[in-house]
């Protein structure tokens, strides 16, 4: 075992809690949620090899900090293919009658104004993923640009898009607790 | 929202969300304090974030599910990555099922065709990506969606499933082969919008010096006798294969 992966082994126990967070937010139950953290585990020990260390002196903060940022990015990935998977499942099964779209049953009443989380929910992924990465996570910019793969500019445009659609879902500029 | 606000809302954002040089952030904190609008902007933002952080954070404290400890108490010679048919070779002594063999047992009695049972014992069963629904077994996760949109023999670092061939029932169903990177290999039919898992062969003879995304799948006799009993027809091209994909497996076939 490199030292590397060594590290990053010992590592994946302290980011557990904020890999399953980071999950929840992308799919409600927590059944799915923990399935997909399991599925983002499974590949990262499958390509433990390529992830990165810090350079030797790293704090523990600072190497918690990378390997955390390199699963966020799993899991993003594997939530992506999971949903473009059912997606298509959902076209085809209803799509073929000429039914354009299919409403997944989740446009709650807005009279009240949503829970945080169906706010979330109702989210485009791409916005989705920015809010959580910054507002729930935490991740700087640059951070969570990095882990969608983006230009930084690109990741603060969705996360302007996706804040301005939350106020909206939740009917009061997100200031009624 | 004010217009005339010097204080746009990207600037807000990155105030709020602590993206600010600390003279910018000084310098909207003390126009803040003279203009109840921006203030009320702010404040409506870190509203956003302490309620995200409210509904989310209790996950933190929440136990981690062993299936998950598992994943990470395996082994590095045990994870995800050994090619089939090592995990076998290094025995069943390390059988540490979660469920039980009737439980599972059970479960593997609805298999259409037939399963191996045995050599799947070298590894926690739940935590294949394999369901059980009405009676049956489903494929889950990233066998369902392998199964879905992945080209026979396409393979690459982080492979989890390798599909070898695509085939037509004599009823008409669709049907794949696979074999996963975590221990047994099998055959899904489509049903009802699902991948039905009508093999699931633990002893699957991959070449022992195989590397999983080479091993070219000599299709083992429980998996050629199941494809007689299922009538296969020819194995399908590429091309149909991505027909398929981009079809759908439910839509009707030519």
């Amino acid at each position: 075992m490199s030292d590397s992966v060594a590290l990053l082994r010992q590592t994946l126990p302290a980011v557990l809690p904020r890999l399953r967070r980071f999950a929840r937010t992308l799919t409600r139950n927590v059944h799915d949620a923990d399935d997909l953290a399991q599925v983002a585990l499974e590949r990262a020990l499958v390509r433990a090899a390529q992830w990165r260390a810090p350079a030797p002196g790293a704090t523990q903060e600072q190497i918690e900090s990378a390997v955390r940022t390199w699963m966020f990015g799993i899991v993003k990935h594997a939530w992506i293919d999971n949903r473009r998977a059912h997606q298509r499942e959902r076209r085809v099964v209803i799509g073929d009658d000429g039914m354009t779209e299919v409403a997944d049953g989740s446009h709650a009443a807005l009279d009240d104004g949503l829970s945080i989380a169906a706010a979330l929910e109702q989210l485009p992924d791409e916005q989705r993923l920015a809010v959580s990465l910054v507002l729930i996570e935490g991740l700087s910019y640059q951070e969570a640009a990095d882990v969608m793969e983006t230009p930084v500019g690109t990741l603060t445009s969705r996360l302007s898009r996706g804040r301005e659609a939350m106020a909206a879902l939740l009917g009061g500029k997100g200031s009624n607790a | 929202m004010s217009t005339e606000s010097p204080w746009d809302d990207a600037r807000i954002h990155a105030y709020v969300d602590g993206a600010l040089d600390a003279e910018t952030a000084a310098r909207i904190e003390t126009d803040s304090r003279g203009d109840a609008a921006l203030a009320e902007r702010i404040a409506q933002q870190r509203e956003l974030r302490r309620r995200l952080r409210a509904e989310f954070d209790p996950v933190l404290d929440e136990p981690i599910p062993q299936r998950l400890r598992d994943v990470l108490a395996r082994p590095e010679s045990r994870a995800a990555v050994t090619p089939i048919g090592s995990a076998r070779r290094t025995g069943v002594q390390n059988a540490r099922p979660a469920w039980s063999l009737r439980e599972w047992g059970a479960l593997a009695a609805t298999l259409v065709l037939g399963v191996l049972l045995g050599p799947l014992l070298f590894r926690d069963p739940t935590e294949l990506p394999i369901d059980s629904e009405g009676g049956r077994l489903v494929a889950a996760d990233y066998l369902d969606a392998a199964l879905s949109m992945q080209v026979a023999g396409t393979t690459s670092d982080d492979t989890l499933v390798r599909i070898d061939l695509s085939f037509r029932t004599a009823g008409g169903d669709y049907c794949r082969t696979f074999a996963l990177q975590a221990g047994p290999a099998g055959l899904a039919c489509r049903r009802d919008g699902r991948w039905s898992v009508e093999i699931l062969d633990g002893a699957v003879s991959t070449s022992d010096t195989g590397d999983f995304r080479q091993a070219s799948s000599a299709l083992s006799p429980t998996m050629l006798s199941a494809m007689t009993a299922l009538g296969a027809g020819e194995p399908l091209t590429l091309d149909e294969e991505r027909q398929r994909i981009g079809a759908g497996w439910d839509a009707p076939g030519p």
